[in-house]
C-alpha cells in the first residue's frame, strides 16, 4: 500500500475514532435530531414518512426530502436505531477527509498538501458536532463527492456516478442549489475572462440545474403556492430570523473554519479571481462564493454556510502549502523546508482540534431528567393532549411524549407561527393569569412544562401566573415541572 | 418516425391538447361537486349584463380558446416562418396552451383574452393582400370601439382577485398565470435571441420581441392582471430555449434527451398543479345552496360580509351586494376592514365595524373556517362572537352557515346612553 494511503486511512480512522468517542461519552443527540429520529421510526414501522402528523402544531402537513431518513431507516434494520444515529452521521461527515483528499490531490497532483486538507477537513471546528441526527451531515460530503465527479467527468464510470450522486443530493437536500450557483458563477467567471465554457460542461450544468427544480418541484409544489417566494425562508417567525441567518461575523467565521485555513484561502480566492486562471481551482472558489453569497442573501444558514466555506478552505488550503514549501526550498530558510510540514502541523492542530472540540462540547443536547420528563406525560396524560413546552422542546415532546405541541421548528406550511411564537413566550413570561388563560385555552393546552432549559430561555425562575387554584404540580424531579390547569377563563 | 408524424399533424395534436386543457377545469368542477362557472370576472359579466347563470356560456370562451391557439399558431407559421413548418411555431404554441394564465384566461369571460384575440387577428391580417386592408380598417375601429366601451367599464381595470404586485408565477401563487419553469426557458430564450441579432435579418425581430418581453414583464409586476399578455412573448422566446436545445448536437446524446424529457416534465407537472387546485376556487354545492338562501330569503338591499373571495359569489348567486368587490378603486380599504373583523375576538371592536357598514349577514365558508380556525387552536376572532344573542343562525348546511346580525334595538341604545 503506498504511503500517503496509509497516512489517509489513518487520519481517517483518527477521525471517526475521535468524533465517535465524543459521540457516545455525550449523552442524546441535539434537540432538533429527535424531529429526524421520529421520521426514520415511521419508516420502519410503515414504510413512508410522517407528512401527516398529528402531533406537531397540533395536528399538521409536513414536506421535506425523505432519502437520508430512508438510508437510516435501511441502516436500522441492521444495527439498533440509536447506534445508527450517532454512527451514521459521524460517519458521514469523518469521509469528509477522503473526499477532501481527492479533491486536493485532484487540483494540485501533489499528495502531502492534500493529506493536509484531508485532515483539516476531518477537524474542522464547524463541522465537528458529533451528536447531530440531520440530513445535513449526509448532504455535505455528497456535494464534495459531486465535484470530484464533475472534475473527472470525462471518464465514463465518474460521468455516471455524478448522474446518481447528484440525484441523491437532490432527493436529500434543497440546499443542491449552492453547487448550481456555484456552477453559474463558474460560468460568468469563465464568461468574464472571455474563455469558453466547455460544451460538455454546460450541457451537464444544464441538465443538472432542470433535473433538481423538478425535484424540487415534485415536493415542494404545495408550500411553493401556499407561501410563494417565503418558502426559500422556510416560514421561520421574524422573531427567530436572526438566529437561523444572523448577521455575518468575521471571528466567527475564523474560529468555526479555523484561523490558518481561512486566511490561506483568502488568498487562494483572490489571487483565482485576478491572477491564475485554473480552471478547477475556480470551480472551487465559485462554489464558495455562491456559499457566502447566498448567506449574506439570507438564502442559506449561517452555518451550512459555514460548513461549506470550510471545506473548500481545507482543500484550497493544499495549493497553497505546496507553493509555500516550493518558495521556502528556493529561500535561505530552506533547511527548514524538512521541518515545514511538522511545524504546519502543530500550528494547525491548535487551531483546529480544541475549537473542535470545543464545538462538541457545546452541543445543545437536552439531559436524562428532560427526556425522563417527557416521557412521564406518555405515560400519565390523555392521548390528545397539548402541552405546553419551549420551541426547542418540541420534537422531545412528540418525539418521547407522544402528545401535541403547541409549535417545534419544522415552519413549513404553518400559517401562523408568528402568532405562535409570541404566544408561547407570553405563556412563560406574562403575569397575568388571565391573558395565560385565554392562551392555554386557545391551544387547548392541559399540561404546561417548565424546565431549567426554559428557565434559562425566558429568564424566569418560575411560571408568574401559577396559584393554587388553577394549577396542580403533578411531576417534579430535578428542577423539572409539569403543572396540569384545572381551571377555564369562564370559571374565573 | 414519430417526429414527422407530429409534424404532419401538429396543428391536429395542438387543438386537441388546447381542448383537453380547456375542458378538464369543467369536468374536474363537474366530478368535484362545483358549480362550471370558473372564474370571479365570469361572475361579475354575467351579473352586469342580467345574464342567466347558465353553464352553457362557458362554451363561449374555450371555441374562443381554441381559436386563439390556431390563429397564434399560424400567425407564428406565416410571419416568423414564411409559412414552412417548423418545431418553433408549434413549440411555441405548444407552451402557450400550457400556460396556466391561458388555461384560466378561456375558461372564463375574460376580457383582455378577447383584446389578445383581436389583436393576434389584426396581426395575422396586417400580412394580408391590398384588398383586405378594408377589412383590416373595419377590425380596427371595431376593436377601438369595444376598447371605448370597455374602458368605461372595469372590465380592463380589473384585479377580480385579491392578486398582489409580483404575482404572476403560477407555481408561487394561485393567481399567477407562467409558470417558473417556462419563465426560466424565456429567460434563457433571451440570451439565445440576443446572440441572433447580431444578424441583420433578425436586427429588427429580435430586438422587438426583446423588449415586448421586457415591457410586458415590467407592466404585468406592477399589474398582475394585465399578465396573459405577457404569456405570449414568454411562450415564444421559451420555445426558442426548446428548439435550440432539440436542435443542437449534444456531446451526450442521452443527457440530451434526458434534459428535454425532465423540461417537458416540468412543464407538464406546473400544467397539472394548476389544473388540480383551479377547480376548487369555484363554489362547492353547499355554498351554492347558502346564496340561494340568501336570495330568497333576505331583503334585496342586505349587504353580506364574507372573505373577499366570495364577493363576486355574493354579488351573482346571491344577488345581493357584498362588503366590497376587489375591482373597487378603494379595495385596500376593503381588505383592511375585513382583516379588522375578520380577527377582532371583542364585541366592541366588531360590532360598531358591523354597524358602520350595514352588515346585515354573515357569510361562512369552509374555507374562512380554516383561516380563522387553524388547526391546533381552538377559535379565536370573529367566529368566538356567535355565541352573543345579536348573532342568529339562519341557515347550516355541513360547514357552511348564514348568521345574521342585528342591528341594537333602540331601547337598549337608550339605556346605554342613560348610564354613560
Amino acid at each position: 500500500m503506498k504511503k500517503t494511503h496509509l497516512v489517509l486511512g489513518i487520519i481517517f480512522l483518527v477521525t471517526i475514532t475521535a468524533r465517535l468517542l465524543l459521540a457516545f461519552s455525550l449523552p442524546n443527540l441535539t434537540y432538533d435530531s429527535y424531529f429526524h429520529l421520529r421520521q426514520v421510526e415511521h419508516i420502519r414501522e410503515t414504510g413512508l414518512p410522517l407528512y401527516l402528523d398529528p402531533l406537531s402544531y397540533g395536528g399538521r402537513e409536513l414536506t421535506f426530502l425523505p432519502l437520508f431518513h430512508y438510508l437510516a431507516a435501511f441502516f436500522s434494520f441492521f444495527l439498533p436505531l440509536p447506534l445508527v444515529a450517532k454512527l451514521f452521521p459521524n460517519l458521514c461527515l469523518a469521509s469528509l477527509t477522503i473526499i477532501s483528499y481527492l479533491l486536493a490531490l485532484k487540483i494540485t497532483n501533489k499528495e502531502t498538501p492534500s493529506l493536509f486538507a484531508a485532515g483539516i477537513a476531518g477537524f474542522l471546528p464547524i463541522t465537528f458536532s458529533t451528536n447531530i441526527f440531520s440530513p445535513f451531515s449526509f448532504f455535505l460530503p455528497l456535494i464534495f463527492l459531486i465535484i470530484y465527479a464533475f472534475l473527472r467527468r470525462n471518464e465514463e464510470r465518474f460521468f455516471l456516478m455524478y448522474l446518481v450522486l447528484f440525484l441523491l443530493a437532490s432527493f436529500t437536500s434543497p440546499i443542491t442549489i449552492v453547487l448550481l450557483l456555484g456552477f453559474a458563477i463558474y460560468a460568468l467567471l469563465l464568461f468574464l475572462e472571455q474563455k469558453p465554457l466547455p460544451a460538455e460542461e454546460g450541457e451537464l450544468m444544464l441538465a443538472s440545474a432542470f433535473f433538481f427544480l423538478w425535484s424540487q418541484f415534485l415536493f415542494f409544489n404545495k408550500t411553493l403556492l401556499q407561501e410563494g417566494w417565503r418558502f426559500i425562508w422556510q416560514n421561520i417567525p421574524p422573531a427567530i430570523v436572526a438566529d437561523y441567518f444572523p448577521h455575518f461575523s468575521l471571528p466567527q467565521a475564523v474560529l468555526a473554519v479555523s484561523a490558518i485555513p481561512f486566511l490561506a484561502s483568502c488568498y487562494v480566492i483572490y489571487r483565482s479571481l485576478f491572477q491564475t486562471h485554473h480552471r478547477e481551482l475556480l470551480l472551487m472558489v465559485s462554489v464558495a462564493l455562491a456559499a457566502v453569497l447566498m448567506t449574506f442573501l439570507p438564502l442559506l444558514q449561517f452555518d451550512h454556510a459555514l460548513s461549506f466555506f470550510g471545506i473548500i478552505t481545507a482543500i484550497l488550503f493544499a495549493t497553497i502549502y505546496g507553493e509555500g514549501e516550493q518558495f521556502l526550498k528556493k529561500t535561505k530558510g530552506a533547511l527548514l523546508s524538512t521541518w515545514f510540514p511538522g511545524i504546519i502541523f502543530l500550528l494547525l492542530a491548535a487551531t483546529t482540534i480544541v475549537p473542535a472540540i470545543n464545538t462538541t462540547l457545546t452541543q445543545e443536547r437536552p439531559g436524562a431528567s428532560e427526556l425522563e420528563l417527557f416521557s412521564w406525560l406518555r405515560d400519565h396524560t390523555p392521548p390528545n393532549s397539548t402541552i405546553l413546552a419551549p420551541l426547542q422542546e418540541g420534537h422531545l415532546l412528540t418525539k418521547f411524549g407522544k402528545r401535541r405541541n403547541i409549535m417545534d421548528d419544522q415552519f413549513s406550511l404553518v400559517i401562523d407561527t408568528g402568532q405562535r411564537f409570541q404566544d408561547i413566550t407570553t405563556l412563560y413570561t406574562t403575569p397575568f393569569k388571565t391573558e395565560a388563560l385565554s392562551l392555554l385555552e386557545k391551544y387547548d393546552v392541559k399540561y404546561l412544562t417548565l424546565t431549567p432549559q426554559a428557565r434559562t430561555h425566558f429568564n424566569i425562575s418560575q411560571l408568574p401566573y401559577l396559584s393554587p387554584d388553577c394549577f396542580r404540580q403533578v411531576y417534579s424531579e430535578n428542577d423539572h415541572h409539569i403543572y396540569q390547569r384545572t381551571c377555564s377563563l369562564k370559571q374565573n | 418516425m414519430i417526429m414527422p408524424h407530429l409534424y404532419r399533424n401538429e396543428k391536429k395534436y395542438l387543438l386537441f391538447l388546447a381542448a383537453l386543457c380547456l375542458i378538464t377545469p369543467f369536468l374536474s368542477a363537474l366530478i368535484l361537486g362545483r358549480s362550471l362557472l370558473l372564474g370571479n370576472e365570469t361572475l361579475f359579466i354575467l351579473h352586469r349584463l342580467h345574464l342567466p347563470l347558465h353553464p352553457g356560456w362557458m362554451v363561449l370562451p374555450v371555441l374562443l380558446g381554441l381559436l386563439t391557439i390556431f390563429l397564434f399558431h399560424r400567425l407564428l407559421k406565416e410571419r416568423i416562418n414564411g409559412g414552412k413548418l417548423e418545431l418553433w411555431a408549434a413549440s411555441a404554441t405548444f407552451l402557450l396552451l400550457l400556460s396556466p394564465g391561458f388555461i384560466r384566461a378561456f375558461t372564463t369571460f375574460s376580457s383582455i383574452s378577447s383584446i389578445a384575440f383581436l389583436g393576434i387577428i389584426t396581426l395575422l391580417w396586417s400580412r394580408k393582400e391590398e384588398k383586405s386592408k378594408l377589412a383590416l380598417a373595419f377590425l380596427l375601429c371595431l376593436t377601438a370601439v369595444f376598447l371605448a366601451i370597455l374602458l368605461h367599464q372595469p372590465f380592463l381595470r380589473g384585479p377580480f382577485s385579491l392578486i398582489h404586485q409580483g404575482e404572476i408565477i403560477s407555481d408561487f401563487s394561485p393567481w399567477g398565470g407562467i409558470s417558473i419553469f417556462t419563465l426560466l426557458l424565456a429567460f434563457l430564450g433571451l440570451g439565445i435571441v440576443w446572440q441572433e441579432r447580431r444578424h441583420s435579418a433578425n436586427l429588427y425581430r429580435s430586438t422587438s420581441l426583446i423588449l415586448l418581453f421586457w415591457g410586458l414583464f415590467t407592466v404585468a409586476f406592477f399589474f398582475p392582471q394585465a399578465q396573459f399578455l405577457l404569456l405570449f412573448p414568454t411562450a415564444v422566446l421559451a420555445s426558442r430555449t426548446l428548439v435550440f436545445l432539440f436542435q443542437r448536437t449534444w456531446n451526450r446524446p442521452l443527457l440530451k434527451d434526458f434534459t428535454i424529457f425532465v423540461i417537458l416534465l416540468t412543464v407538464f407537472i406546473s400544467t397539472l398543479t394548476f389544473l388540480k387546485h383551479y377547480p376548487l376556487e369555484s363554489p362547492t354545492q353547499d355554498e351554492l345552496a347558502a346564496l340561494e338562501w340568501i336570495k330568497k330569503n333576505t331583503p334585496e338591499q342586505s349587504i353580506i360580509f364574507s372573505s373577499p373571495e366570495e364577493s363576486y359569489r355574493i354579488l351573482a348567486f346571491a344577488q345581493r351586494t357584498p362588503l366590497f368587490l376587489p375591482h373597487d378603486p378603494h379595495r385596500h380599504q376593503g381588505v383592511i376592514l375585513t382583516e379588522h373583523i375578520l380577527n377582532s375576538s371583542y364585541t366592541s371592536t366588531t360590532f360598531p365595524l358591523l354597524e358602520e357598514n350595514n352588515v346585515s349577514f354573515i357569510f361562512i365558508t369552509p374555507a374562512l373556517r380554516s383561516y380563522l380556525h387553524p388547526p391546533g387552536t381552538e377559535q379565536p376572532g370573529l367566529l368566538s362572537l356567535f355565541k352573543n344573542e345579536r348573532f342568529k343562525l339562519r341557515h347550516a348546511r355541513n360547514t357552511v352557515e348564514v348568521w345574521e346580525f342585528t342591528k341594537e334595538k333602540k331601547e337598549e341604545v337608550l339605556k346605554k346612553r342613560r348610564r354613560s
